[in-house]
């Protein structure tokens, strides 16, 4: 009987296994086996060793979207969590219309990226676009090397505060009333009460949401593609944008497997530190 | 017959895991990435025809407009071969990227269009048949133009299907009014003014009625604009540079960076930037189709185009104005014209019993009968020759003389080249809209655009 049981549970997970197997794990090491060729899909492959790692670390091209990526992700993820929360505080409150609200900021986190940058694009144009003509001016939002990455993370931010806020909602629904009675008993105000008992209380759902957003950040591409394509001066060339670039715009797929190789370990890099940062955090027990 | 484990298949299938990596690493690892930026399996079935008893052939293409063109030219070719042929259209804008990837995977389809800045590397790669061997003949049937952007190395590498150059479209109520003689407009980045600035001026008028140059005019409120110059590197940038005496490329090398290169390319920036006649490039940049709307809108005079934009504006001008064709722009050379042409080319890596059918299928392609459904839908110019008046009529009925068009290809600009052709553009165009928007001058820009370039092309 014990015998069979290695077999049932391999049997068990085997769906899964072979799932993560071959959509996963495989692409993952035939990535960083065409990394190292130099490879046009269209003929042979060409052996060059770490060629491709070494001239991506000496041209600039990796450093700068490594830099433009993590300005975004310093820009999108705090200012998202940030709203994220301060909207999830009212919304719980069930204020008039918070059912409706609710739905509305939730609204474009479930649309596709692609078609909300071109949306936005359209608002964003300098000449015939809804936001200048709103505001009255003639301003180069999407063309102009230093506003162009602000503008992306704007919209970055404006798709994703519904999702957080969210989780946010729902967090705050696990901490019971009776802390916050207790508080204004003792005198606190609602900015120390957000600062001493929300924040810290949220903590797990803050972690969980800090993670996901900087993996997303760091792989954000649909909607840098729709809105500047990594223009203007690759001022908005994120790592995935560079990757895409430097396999569909030059035909070099052994350096976009080699930036996507490296963007795999950037990852795996930042999850770790992040979860070791937390871990270290107190995490309440509110049952 | 092949067996799953030869060599052949080892590596396809090895290159379609390489190649759905990369993609996932690319795209579908967003958080949100469903796919939604293209057609995830390879396409959409657009139709084709049916009857056949020999099999089907695929046929891929990037314009819808050409589908119905080509569902009755299929029709005609399956009662005639008993091959049915399946019509897939991919837009333009995923047909690069997906070309490819179905190629490393074995996917393409047996007959595919394909263009000048692309087929060298497809060539390079054996992955197309040599047209000399299938149709001997079939070359001095076609548009010449087109038969030597495909002549390479002694073969020829698709057959001629469109066809396109480059005309002026003027707005006729516009040019009336301003008093300007579009048949007659040449430029001279040398010369201290020329017909083509004093034509723009006449036209661009800002919300209070002035032209640039005169006292208060606002360049932020113009209602109309006189030219469309802007980093299109078939319509603008390929005649204008090759009418100032410029040479785009010498074998797949990049020589536009030279003296008259520089010159046009800060010509045609200044009159967007200094002489306030053509849209800013903060617009045309992200939007190509921009100027053509302003066309249709009534609020662009000259608008310097192929055959490409005469349904939109055809269709979005309808009755609301006059308008018509002249040469296009002449400088110090002459007028140039960037002269255009698609192929269809057969798959050399199909499967053994797909060949006869292809071979059938791109014979049936190069001829007039083959072609004339391109031609009488308005689709553009075919590539047989004989075919072509059945396109000019199509144009002529709705009261538009496009011969033009077949004047200027006879003066063609050079068009891009090489095996890394379309990589080279890629990492040219941004620098060239930078020197279009402004913020670098052509002497500083173009040389860099030069050299990177080239840097793209040489890979």
């Amino acid at each position: 009987m014990n015998s069979r049981r290695p077999l049932v549970g391999w049997l068990l997970i085997a769906p899964s296994l072979i799932g993560v197997t071959c959509f996963l794990i495989l692409p993952v090491v035939l990535a960083f086996v065409v990394s190292l060729f130099r490879w046009d899909l269209y003929g042979s492959r060409r052996f060059l060793g770490l060629d491709n790692y070494v001239s991506l670390l000496s041209d600039g091209a990796l450093v700068n979207s490594l830099l433009v990526t993590a300005i975004f992700t310093l820009i999108s993820v705090p200012v998202s969590l940030a709203i994220g929360l301060v909207l999830a505080t009212q919304l719980v409150r069930a204020l008039p219309g918070s059912a409706i609200v609710r739905v509305i900021v939730v609204i474009p986190w479930v649309c596709a990226p692609l078609a909300l940058g071109v949306v936005w694009k359209w608002i964003f144009q300098p000449s015939v676009g809804a936001l200048n003509q709103i505001l009255g001016v003639r301003i180069e939002w999407l063309t102009d090397p230093s506003l162009a990455l602000p503008a992306v993370a704007f919209v970055a931010i404006w798709q994703n505060v519904g999702y957080i806020s969210l989780f946010f909602q729902a967090g705050l629904t696990r901490i019971p009333g009776s802390i916050y009675e207790a508080a204004r008993i003792d005198g606190a105000g609602p900015a120390q009460q957000l600062w001493h008992m929300t924040i810290p209380l949220l903590r797990p759902t803050t972690f969980f949401l800090a993670v996901t957003q900087v993996v997303a950040s760091f792989q954000v591409f649909d909607m840098v593609y729709a809105l500047t394509g990594g223009g203007p001066q690759h001022r908005t060339e994120v790592i995935a944008s560079l990757i895409y670039n430097e396999a569909f715009g030059a035909s070099r797929l052994g350096r976009a497997s080699a930036v996507a190789v490296i963007l795999f370990l950037l990852l795996v890099v930042i999850t770790v530190i992040q979860q070791r940062w937390f871990s270290k955090r107190i995490t309440y027990d509110m049952s | 017959m092949r067996s799953l484990t030869s060599p052949l298949k080892r590596r396809t299938l090895l290159s379609s895991f390489a190649a759905a990596g990369l993609l996932g690493a690319a795209a579908a690892c967003s958080p949100s990435g469903g796919g939604d930026g293209g057609s995830g399996d390879g396409g959409s079935d657009a139709g084709g025809s049916s009857g056949g008893d020999k099999g089907t052939l695929t046929f891929r293409l990037w314009d819808e407009n050409a589908v119905a063109a080509y569902e009755e030219s299929f029709t005609a070719f399956t009662e005639s071969s008993g091959w049915n042929v399946s019509i897939d259209v991919v837009p333009w804008d995923d047909y690069w990227t997906r070309l490819p990837l179905d190629i490393a995977s074995g996917d393409a389809a047996d007959v595919y269009w394909v263009n000048s800045a692309n087929y060298i590397q497809l060539k390079g790669s054996e992955a197309l048949l040599d047209i000399n061997e299938i149709i001997p003949d079939g070359a001095s049937q076609w548009e010449q133009a087109v038969v030597d952007l495909y002549t390479r190395d002694g073969g020829l590498w698709g057959v001629p299907q469109i066809w396109d150059s480059i005309a002026l479209f003027y707005n006729k109520d516009l040019v009336e009014e301003a008093g300007v003689d579009p048949s007659d407009l040449a430029f001279d980045p040398a010369a201290e003014t020329d017909t083509l600035r004093e034509a723009g001026s006449k036209l661009t008028v800002d919300g209070e009625g002035r032209h640039p140059g005169e006292d208060g005019f606002d360049p932020d409120s113009r209602a109309r604009f006189g030219f469309n110059s802007q980093a299109d590197r078939q319509a603008i940038i390929g005649p204008m540079l090759a009418s100032n005496g410029a040479q785009w490329q010498d074998e797949d090398v990049y020589t536009f960076a030279s003296p008259e290169g520089i010159e046009a390319f800060q010509y045609m920036a200044d009159l967007i930037n200094v002489e306030n006649i053509a849209p800013s490039a903060a617009d045309t940049n992200e939007n190509g189709d921009f100027t053509r709307d302003l066309f249709t809108q009534g609020k662009l005079g000259l608008f310097q185009s192929g055959p490409y934009s005469l349904p939109a504006i055809s269709e979005g001008v309808a009755d609301s104005f006059e308008w018509a064709l002249a040469a296009p722009v002449a400088g110090p050379d002459g007028a140039k014209s960037l002269v255009h042409g698609v192929v269809a080319v057969g798959n050399a890596n199909a499967d053994d019993d797909q060949q006869e059918g292809i071979a059938e299928l791109l014979t049936w392609l190069g001829t007039k009968e083959g072609q004339l459904p391109l031609a009488e839908q308005g689709v553009s110019f075919p590539g047989h020759v004989d075919a072509q008046d059945a396109y000019i009529d199509f144009w002529q009925e709705k009261g538009v003389d496009v011969s033009v068009f077949v004047e200027a290809a006879k003066n063609p600009a050079e068009a891009d080249t090489g095996a890394r052709a379309n990589a080279g553009l890629t990492a040219a165009m941004p620098i060239f809209q930078e020197v279009f928007i402004g913020r670098l001058t052509a002497e500083e820009g173009i040389p860099q655009a030069q050299e990177e370039g080239n840097a793209a092309m040489e890979e």
